[in-house]
This record gives C-alpha cells, structure tokens and sequence, in this order.
C-alpha cells in the first residue's frame, strides 16, 4: 500500500499542474497561462480586476504623436491637378479684373479722376503750393513750439493787408495768387 | 566656355553690351564680327519685326487697310500670371478706356502696360500715319515668359526651397479705328440650332 501511494503523489502533482493550468486562463482572463496573477489587496466594491499595468501607459501619453506618426492623418492632394482644371480656376469670372465704372473727368484740369476722390493732379497742385506756404510760416517762426495763438493770411503779390486783417499773422508769397485760392 | 566660342564671339559674350566691334571702325580688327551682332540669349524679337512690314500699294477700289502697330516691352520685373489679368482686361477696348482703367487699377503691372501704352500710341502718330491719337483700338494684348533667376528660399529646421524670381514680357497690337463691339454670349437657343443643324447635315457614307 505504502509503494502504491508513494506512485501516486507525482501523478497526482501532474494531474493537479494541468488542471490548475486549464482553470487559470477562465479564472482571469485579461492575464495568459504564462504570466502571475495581480493577487494584490481586492477592493470591497466591483472595480475591474484588472490593475493598469504600472508607469507604461503614463510614458506613452507625456509624449506627443510625433510627426513622422501624424503626417499619416494629414490632408494631402491626391492627383496632379490639370492645367485644364488650374485654367478653369484661375480664369473664373470672379477672379478677373472687374471694369470700373466709377472713372469721371475733372472739371479743373481735364485730367481722369474716380467720382469719390479728388482729382490726383489738383491735389498735387494744392499739396506743392502748401509746402511752400508752411516754408514760409516755418521760416517767420524760427523754431519749434513758436506758433502764434492768431490767425494766419496769406498774401501774394499786389496784396495788402485789409481792415479785416488786423492782428493777423500775414504770410508773404512772391508769386500771382493762383486761381484756386480764393481771396476772402 | 571659352573653347567652342569661335572668334571674336567670346569677347562679345563676356560683354554683352558692348559692342567692340562698333567702336572699330569699318570691323578692320574683326572681320566677320557684323554677321551676327546679337550674343546668343538676346534673341531677335518676333514682335518688333512685325512694325516692319510692308504691303503693296492698296488698288482704288479696296477697302482701306487699318494701320496695325505692334508694340512690346521686355524683361518686366512681374509674374506672367498676374500681368495676363490686366492683359485681358484691356483686350478689345479703345485705348482712351484702356488708360482710365489702368490708371486707377492697384496693380504694379498697370503703371508699366500704361507706359507702353503710351509710347504706342506716341509711336503710332509720329510713324505709322495715324491721324487721331484716339482712334485706336487694343486688338491683342498677351504676355510672355521672361528669364527665370532661381534662388534659395530658406525654411525653417534648415529645409530649403528654391524659389523662382519672375519676369515677364508684355505684348500689344494697335489698330486703328473704334473697337469692334462685343459678340453677343451664346444663349442656349444657339447652341439648340446648331445642335439640329449638325444632326440634319450627317449623311451616309460609302453608299449610293
């Protein structure tokens, strides 16, 4: 009897191995036969069994997708498009240069000029004429900062000073007055 | 380079706007340098022959010959692509309207087709016998591609690209006379009619 018994324990040892190994895989399966079960503390409630396997997903998600992963998703043409195609686009009606219609001619001077802006040449005129008058104020006042707290006239040639001119800063041109500026 | 260039050409290619061979006299040094006087890139241009043209004497009884007069300007520091939208805006208008609308147009390529423009029409009074400055029309308006210079474009992380500096040529033929109106769009009734008029015109071939 001893003997027998003594025969049995290693048969016994095996069957036990395999059918430990059949049960393990249906007791936990998230894990294969291989690995140890995590028989860490259970919690008290239902929580998945499963404990997340420590510091690997935490790596993954501090790194972002690099570029060499997210050209993958990118947007990207996927023919060449035909010159026929890039014709009908480029020579559409809405990218063509629209005719205006707003171009009027100037009483002054006769040159071209749009209906809500000044005339071009006459501005320059005016402009020019400008320049050489504040010359002038700049030339009487010196210096920075001098403005007079009066009015300004500006004379040309022939011009002298009226009644209503008294106290007024006078301005001289050495030129005709130009029919532009009226006298007041 | 210098060993298939034969003659004189060499000294030609290395300065090309120099003329040696002008300031020489009667090419006493060079002999066959008055063949060809251009350096190889300076092609001669078709468009500027075209004013050289002349016709025989118009019999009594023809119609009389519009002038034509064909005026160009070379190397524009402009792409070709933008300079086409202002050539085809002036295309088949009178040269007054030509003006206005370039005048007041935002573009770089308006202020160099007016100049041109210009010049046309200075041109044309003074040597191709037209009477009124303003009875011409545009009849073709086109542009060209000049010489490409390529560069390098840097980019960031030390990529680069090599970009392309772009000039264009401008082209524009001046008839005399007002502008021809307009042809009217094609409505879907004409292409109805011309549809039938396909379909009544087949026949049967190889047959009696």
């Amino acid at each position: 009897l001893v003997l027998g018994y003594c025969s049995l324990l290693p048969r016994l040892r095996g069957l036990l191995q395999r059918c430990w190994g059949r049960l393990e895989p249906r007791l936990l399966p998230g894990f294969p036969a291989g690995q140890s079960p995590p028989w860490g503390p259970a919690l008290a409630v239902q929580a998945p069994a499963l404990l997340p396997e420590p510091g690997g997903d935490t790596r993954e998600r501090n790194e972002a997708p690099s570029f060499w992963d997210s050209i993958l998703w990118m947007a990207a043409p996927k023919k060449r498009r035909t010159i026929e195609v890039n014709r009908c686009r480029r020579r559409n009606p809405n990218k063509l240069i629209k005719i205006k219609r707003n171009i009027d001619v100037c009483p002054e001077c006769g040159n071209l000029k749009q209906k809500h802006v000044l005339c071009g040449y006459c501005y320059t005129k005016v402009k020019a004429e400008t320049r050489l008058i504040r010359l002038e104020m700049g030339k009487k006042e010196g210096g920075p900062f001098n403005t007079p707290t009066v009015e300004t006239v500006v004379l040309y040639e022939g011009e002298k000073p009226t009644g209503k001119d008294e106290g007024k800063r006078i301005i001289e041109r050495a030129r005709k007055r130009p029919s532009w500026f009226v006298q007041n | 380079l210098c060993w298939f260039l034969a003659g004189g050409a060499w000294a030609r290619s290395l300065l090309g706007w120099a003329r040696p061979e002008r300031w020489l006299a009667s090419s006493s040094l060079f002999p066959l340098a008055c063949v060809h006087t251009r350096t190889s890139r300076q092609k001669s241009g078709t468009w500027e022959k075209k004013n050289r043209i002349v016709y025989p004497p118009q019999l009594p009884g023809e119609p009389r010959r519009p002038a034509e007069i064909y005026h160009c300007r070379r190397e524009i520091k402009y792409s070709r692509d933008k300079m086409w939208y202002l050539a085809k805006l002036i295309k088949g208008m009178s040269i007054d309207q030509a003006l206005a609308q370039l005048e007041f147009n935002d573009k770089k390529g308006a202020k160099v087709i007016k100049e041109v423009l210009l010049e046309a029409q200075e041109m044309a009074v003074r040597n191709h016998n037209v009477e009124f400055k303003s009875n011409l029309h545009i009849a073709e308006s086109l542009t060209g591609r000049g010489r490409y210079m390529k560069r390098i474009r840097y980019h960031g992380k030390g990529m680069f690209g090599i970009m392309n500096i772009n000039r264009c040529h401008y082209f524009v033929k001046l008839v005399e006379g007002p502008p021809p109106p307009p042809e009217p769009p094609r409505t879907g009734f004409d292409q109805a009619k011309e549809y039938v008029q396909q379909l009544r015109s087949r026949t049967l071939i190889n047959t009696l």
